[in-house]
């Protein structure tokens, strides 16, 4: 009886031992708001891909000595918010999209205690947009004409040539090069300078098929070292 | 009882609270400190041993994305996603998108640099041993620290170049920090460790898997090769003026022609496996491009690592062999149509595609599955099986289904989509109400078609493919590259292969002079020595080609400068011209499955436009039931139909171009070393 006591004094006090280390974390959660958007020139936004894959916001939070990046995903539109965010002093700018490199004068510093707010403008590679709207022939085939034209490189930058042109098809509304049926569309195309301006028609590899809604977008990209695709807004058509 | 445990309890408490009273300041006898294991040749043959062993050779056990024992990929036996995946050499049921081989490999690769540069500094500082040999065995460590710096620059582009012993006393961690250094610096160190290498190690090696002073030289014009490429083909980026990513255009030629030179060293020291090979007879020739890889006598044999059951093993013909001639595992070695379509000697179409169906387009009618393929380039059937093929004493048997006993082979059967169809067989009524095929591949997965005449066929064959892509083939292919032809089949299981992976062997250094040739005389390079250094390539290619049984370049003439031909127009690889083209598919065809495609398309900067949303084609066969004899159940003689398509699962792969480059990891980052733009 005795014996058990004492085997359980001494598992206590191993339990005690091995524990006392733990303390509560009370560091506070993470609950602090930033937004903004990303637009070009005219005050649009750009068209990306939902997500991280064509462009993303990164963040550098300035209370260290070397601060490892975080990052925001954006919406298609160009948009991104983050309601999680330490509070803090960081360096904030949009990277590795189809635009020209922002330089350190167009970063933004900014202060986040509260909900913070971080706008940028940014010169894409491309504009890309829509001739008219897409066409479904006889054969349930989708046909779009599109034209893009070409943004000039700010001072120090040269004008990247563009590479190739595709036409992405989803049943849902995120469509882009993340997100397409990939057995609707035939291998991208090459672009060249002189295609600029001109009205350009792609046409669905496959007949889509009945009854269903496709979203649509033309995506345009330049040989730069990121290759990101510029795009045109998204349509959707209903197959009857 | 009561009073043992209390007693026991104190003593432990004792024990405890008494063990750091006194400093024990004697060297542990059971710790082999540098004194004793430098000072002898026993112990730097153990040292050496077991720095080979760490070297980030990518072999038999390279994996893009296992990480099970913390090894970022070296060191499995789970190769199921391979390098090989992402290129179009192999295809399997497990990888349906591209396989990312970034896994922050960096402190492995650290510390074989270490252990060579305690070598370089402490070897001449023993007594007792040779001059010759302290020359020798220096020029040895030179050689594995450059090479696993070419690993690391390869993978990160500039790194930090830790070129001494560095010795932490517990305070100065900030005074051995060190920055990245730019790319071209690191393969500038590369450069010149293997050239010390070169310059102390003797004619031949030691040991086997051993360096010596060509296995330098190899190892040097594939590294140099790299940076030549990077520097024509990449797009420079610097971080804080320090061009982490991408090297100078203008040193392209240096370095084009520091892997000429290298390449040509070799001449004469080592040739081509040519055992078995024969002119006329395909099969021979065939066979003796197979046996290449298995043949520890080879004279082609450069650098190899060799294995050994059961400490140190593989389990290559566990993974690859077809399903049902393994005891578990296997099937996951599919080469794809777009591989097979590069070789030469098939009916082929103007887009470079295997014809497999007449004008009208029906089916050709095959009195084999391989018959299509019975011309081709030897090394072809060096490098894959076709259903039919025999094998491990079996008969390789892929097919995707059974046309049912009421189609008459000699009646056309129209091809079932048009070429560029991705759709599945299940959507078209002609197909399900005529083609018999099964879920599964095992025997007993399969319900047995039986014909009127009481022959038994499986729908799916004992190897695939089968309508759910699993436990088969699922290209219509089975490699043969490294596979044991007689390994019995009760003995292929996991954990038990041993035949030695060739790192280098001469027909890629003969490859890697050829194009670093081409390189230099089409962008006005000279070598001193070299007069026609087209002539050269020509040359070398001829040579690999001849081989192969390939068609045989006519002249220098061929290696031109012209436009290079598109991928839709049987142009097999993205290159500026047609010689580099026909140089790059060369490559492809040679060395598929080696772990060396994936890096080529990297340095050649083309793997974004070649891997962009590509779904790869496979060759699916099919059997006419009418007339088919079952010789044994893996043996089904009758005629064949070969449907070319995209692969029925839609698998798409993309290589995203900021891939070119891996990520540093993290825990270097918050050290404070600089990222790669893209990526951290």
């Amino acid at each position: 009886m005795k014996m058990k006591k004492i085997g359980y004094a001494i598992a206590a006090a191993i339990l005690c031992a091995g524990l006392h280390a733990c303390e509560t974390d009370n560091y506070e959660a993470p609950g602090e708001t930033l937004q903004g958007r990303v637009s070009d020139a005219a005050g649009n936004g750009l068209q990306l891909e939902q997500g991280a894959s064509s462009a993303r916001i990164k963040m550098e939070e300035l209370s260290f000595k070397n601060p490892v990046p975080v990052y925001l995903n954006v919406k298609q539109d160009g948009s991104f918010i983050n309601t999680k965010v330490f509070g803090g002093r960081y360096r904030v700018f949009p990277v590795e999209g189809p635009f020209f490199p922002l330089d350190s004068t167009q970063m933004q510093l900014v202060d986040i205690s509260g909900p913070a707010t971080a706008n940028f403008k940014v010169i894409p590679y491309l504009n890309v947009e829509w001739v008219g709207d897409p066409v479904v022939a006889a054969d349930k085939k989708i046909t779009v004409s599109f034209k893009f034209t070409r943004n000039a490189a700010p001072a120090g930058f040269t004008q990247p040539a563009p590479a190739d042109y595709q036409l992405f098809i989803s049943t849902t509304q995120y469509v882009g090069n993340n997100n397409y049926d990939n057995t609707r569309v035939g291998s991208v195309v090459t672009a060249t300078a002189a295609m600029e301006n001109q009205v350009l028609t792609i046409t669905s590899s496959q007949p889509m098929k009945y009854a269903t809604t496709f979203y649509l977008r033309v995506g345009v990209r330049v040989n730069d070292s990121f290759k990101k695709y510029n795009y045109t807004p998204v349509k959707s058509i209903v197959i009857p | 009882m009561k009073h043992s445990i209390i007693k026991l309890a104190s003593v432990a408490f004792l024990v405890m609270g008494a063990y750091a009273c006194k400093k024990l300041d004697v060297a542990p006898p059971n710790i082999l400190t540098d004194e004793v294991v430098l000072s002898t040749p026993e112990g730097i043959k153990a040292y050496m041993a077991s720095l080979y062993g760490r070297l980030p050779i990518e072999d038999f056990k390279y994996s893009a994305t296992d990480n099970t024992f913390g090894y970022r990929g070296f060191n499995t036996w789970n190769t199921i996603n391979s390098l090989s995946v992402n290129t179009g050499e192999n295809a399997n049921r497990n990888s349906g998108g591209f396989q990312n081989p970034a896994q922050g490999w960096w402190s492995d690769g650290y510390s074989v640099i270490r252990y060579a540069n305690n070598l370089i500094e402490q070897l001449p500082k023993q007594p007792a041993l040779t001059p010759a040999n302290v020359k020798r065995w220096v020029g040895e460590a030179y050689f594995m620290r450059a090479y696993t710096y070419f690993a690391l620059a390869k993978r990160y582009g500039g790194v930090p170049l830790v070129k001494n012993m560095q010795q932490y006393t517990g305070s100065n961690g900030d005074q051995l920090f060190v920055q990245r250094s730019s790319e071209d610096e690191s393969f500038d160190l590369i450069r010149a460790d293997l050239d010390s290498a070169i310059n102390r190690l003797g004619e031949t090696s030691e040991n086997p898997g051993r360096a010596n002073k060509y296995v330098a030289a190899a190892f040097k014009s594939r590294a140099m090769l790299y940076a030549g490429s990077v520097a024509r083909y990449g797009i420079p980026v610097s971080v804080n003026g320090v061009m982490v990513n991408g090297i100078p255009a203008a040193k392209a030629n240096d370095y084009f022609k520091e892997a000429y030179t290298a390449a040509k060293m070799l001449e004469g020291k080592y040739s081509l496996y040519m055992k078995s090979w024969s002119a006329t007879d395909k099969t021979a020739a065939a066979n003796n491009f197979a046996n290449l890889f298995l043949d520890a006598g080879s004279p082609e044999n450069i650098f190899t690592k060799g294995y050994s059951f059961p400490d140190a093993v593989h389990s290559w013909d566990h993974l690859y062999n077809p399903t049902h001639m393994t005891q578990s595992g296997g099937d996951r070695y599919c080469p794809t149509l777009d591989f097979v379509e590069m070789f030469d000697g098939l009916n082929k179409n103007a887009k470079g595609q295997l014809v497999t169906t007449n004008a009208s387009g029906a089916y050709l009618v095959y009195n084999s599955a391989a018959e299509a393929f019975s011309n081709a380039e030897p090394r072809l059937r060096g490098s894959v099986l076709f259903s039919g093929s025999k094998h491990k004493g079996a008969t390789v048997d892929i097919r995707r289904g059974i046309f049912v006993e009421t189609i008459d082979p000699a009646t056309p059967v129209q091809k079932f989509f048009p070429d560029e169809s991705k759709l599945a067989y299940s959507t078209l009524a002609f197909y399900k109400d005529n083609v018999k095929e099964s879920a599964q591949a095992n025997a007993s997965g399969q319900t047995v078609y039986k014909l009127s005449n009481g022959v038994q066929l499986y729908p799916s064959g004992l190897d695939g493919v089968s309508s759910a892509k699993g436990y088969a083939s699922v290209t219509g292919f089975q490699g043969r590259k490294y596979l044991l032809p007689d390994l019995a089949i009760s003995n292929t299981n996991i954990h038990q292969s041993t035949q030695p992976w060739i790192e280098l062997r001469y027909a890629e250094v003969l490859l890697n002079r050829a194009e670093a040739a081409l390189e230099l005389f089409q962008n006005n390079g000279t070598v001193p020595g070299a007069a026609d250094l087209q002539q050269d390539a020509f040359e070398c290619m001829n040579l690999v080609r001849n081989r192969a049984g390939a068609q045989l370049l006519a002249s220098k003439a061929d290696l031109s400068s012209g436009a290079a031909l598109t991928l839709a127009a049987g142009g097999y690889a993205v290159a500026p011209n047609r010689a580099q083209q026909l140089i790059r598919v060369e490559r492809k065809k040679e060395l598929a499955m080696e772990n060396k495609t994936y890096w080529d398309l990297k340095r050649w900067r083309t793997f974004d436009q070649e891997v962009n949303a590509r779904i790869w084609r496979v060759c699916m066969p099919f059997l006419f039931a009418k007339g088919a004899t079952a010789v044994a159940a893996d043996d089904v003689q009758g005629k064949w139909a070969l449907d070319c398509r995209y692969d029925e699962r839609g698998s798409a792969f993309t290589f995203p171009v900021r891939n070119y480059y891996e990520p540093i990891p993290g825990t270097e980052i918050t050290k404070g070393l600089y990222g790669n733009p893209g990526l951290n």
